[in-house]
């Protein structure tokens, strides 16, 4: 895998340049509208260049965002992430509303109620954000020049692939307990992430391989039972200061509670499985990849020892 | 008088005897300051016809050794039966609360199998699918056999804590 072009390691600033841009088109439409897609495009966007950070923390190479950036978007992903969630609250509740037959009237007014609190709080980060922050973003194109020629980000991501899937399948064995599946969802994200881009990014390598269809489903998987366990953790904050004359009387939510709660374990079945499976997909894709360089430099080494030697020691 | 009394010591009996031969027993002697000093009446050893058995006699000190091993018997005798109550009392403060707990778990099933009993009623007047009916059937036995179980574990608890009450009371009266 000899990889040394540093136009291949400029890729991942046009990467993260394009990321940006994404994101300030969605924040943009956000800021103006609240519309709720925008407001999910903005959030996916984030989560490419957070999972660039993560790698680029591995790899160490000159960021394109300044810390206090990237603390600002964070603070902006978590605001839009409680309005995304309740967005998504309120769409699978009107599913709910429709297959049972309820009206969960009550609910459904404790959500408006918090959506309003909240698009006020989105709205005020997104100022704070636009004012502080937003206006220098593009203007960080300079890093591109500053990427040593010898960073090899291909054959470095594959370090760090293998530490997150050691991750990912130590999560694996933890799944029975919700915080860990949560977990396991953010390192699947992240992971398929960081594939795409390599997988985009560097068409001759050993990740063009990997099909991302399969790990994409486990994903969605993932995904859909993180909307239920969001949504049936606000339903326990709704009916907590109820008493038990009204949780009787409205006996609705105690079947909404049993659906969610039967439909978190489908989400989660054999998914484990799945997920270790791929784990030992991709796993051998990089060590088949590895052997490969390693019967190559063997085959160097024994063809010119000398200069091998010499060449090491100079390295 | 009956028969066995008839070799009864008699404080100062022996020493008018005695003297009258002009000789003194020590272990008589013995016998009879102690009596003094104890205010009361000893019985003293078998004597046979001449009135002395000197082999069956105990002396003072092996008397106070007799006692004072009596008290220590006595002692480590209330101090195991103390440790032995303070232990089933342990038992018992834990035991009620083990009981406390199942009480309150027996509650919260029953709560929940009201509500599953209701969410089933509601369920079937708006004539929800099979597989929803289902879903509720299969809480309304979880919480079915769960009331159940607490239910035993609440009888055995109770019928532990008669036991130890039973215990505890005997252990009370013996020390």
């Amino acid at each position: 895998m000899e990889n040394r072009d540093p136009e291949n390691n400029h890729a991942i600033y046009h990467y993260l340049e394009t990321q940006l841009q994404v994101f300030k088109g969605h924040f943009l439409i956000t800021q103006a509208t609240m519309d709720e897609e925008a407001i999910h495009q903005m959030r996916v966007a984030i989560k490419r260049i957070r999972s660039i950070r993560k790698l680029k923390k591995h790899i160490n190479f000159p960021s394109l965002l300044r810390d206090e950036q990237y603390v600002s978007i964070k603070a902006l992903f978590a605001v839009s992430g409680q309005i995304r969630d309740l967005q998504v609250q309120r769409t699978l509740l009107k599913n709910y509303v429709s297959e049972l037959k309820f009206e969960f009237g009550d609910f459904s007014s404790f959500l408006d109620l918090q959506e309003s609190q909240l698009a006020v709080q989105l709205n005020q980060t997104i100022q704070t954000f636009y004012n502080n922050q937003f206006s220098e973003i593009t203007q960080a194109r300079g890093g591109i020049d500053l990427v040593e020629e010898n960073t090899d980000i291909e054959n470095e991501s594959v370090e760090f692939l293998h530490r997150k899937i050691d991750k990912i399948n130590k999560l694996i064995l933890l799944i029975e307990r919700d915080e860990f599946v949560h977990n396991l969802r953010k390192q699947v994200k992240q992971l398929f992430f960081i594939l795409q881009f390599l997988k985009n990014h560097f068409p001759a390598s050993v990740f063009s391989a990997y099909k991302l269809k399969a790990l994409k489903d486990i994903g969605e998987h993932l995904g859909k039972w993180n909307d239920r366990d969001v949504i049936l953790n606000r339903l326990h904050e709704f009916l907590e200061p109820r008493d038990d004359i009204y949780l009787e009387d409205n006996a609705e939510y105690q079947i909404l509670i049993y659906c969610l709660e039967d439909e978190k374990k489908q989400m989660l079945k054999d998914i484990d499985l799945a997920l270790y499976l791929e784990m030992i997909n991709l796993k051998s894709l990089f060590q088949e990849d590895y052997k490969e360089n390693q019967e190559m430099e063997t085959i160097v080494e024994e063809a010119n020892p000398i200069e091998t030697v010499n060449a090491k020691i100079i390295e | 008088m009956p028969v066995d009394m008839e070799n009864e010591y008699k404080p100062g009996e022996h020493l008018d005897n005695d003297s009258e031969n002009g000789v003194i027993n020590p272990d008589d002697f013995i016998l009879d300051e102690f009596a003094k000093v104890e205010g009361n009446h000893i019985q003293g050893p078998a004597k046979d016809d001449q009135g002395t058995n000197p082999e069956l006699i105990h002396t003072a000190d092996e008397i106070m050794e007799i006692i004072s091993q009596s008290d220590l018997i006595e002692r480590a005798k209330q101090e195991k039966l103390q440790m032995v109550l303070q232990k089933q009392i342990g038992i018992f403060e834990r035991k009620t609360e083990i009981l406390d707990r199942l009480i309150l778990e027996m509650e919260l099933i029953k709560k929940k199998r009201r509500l599953a009993k209701k969410a089933m009623k509601k369920a079937k007047d708006n004539k929800l699918s099979k597989d929803k009916l289902k879903l509720i059937k299969t809480h309304l036995s979880q919480t079915t056999e769960a009331r159940q179980h607490c239910k035993q574990m609440i009888n055995q608890e109770q019928k532990n804590l008669k036991s130890i009450n039973a215990i505890i009371n005997l252990l009370e009266n013996a020390s």
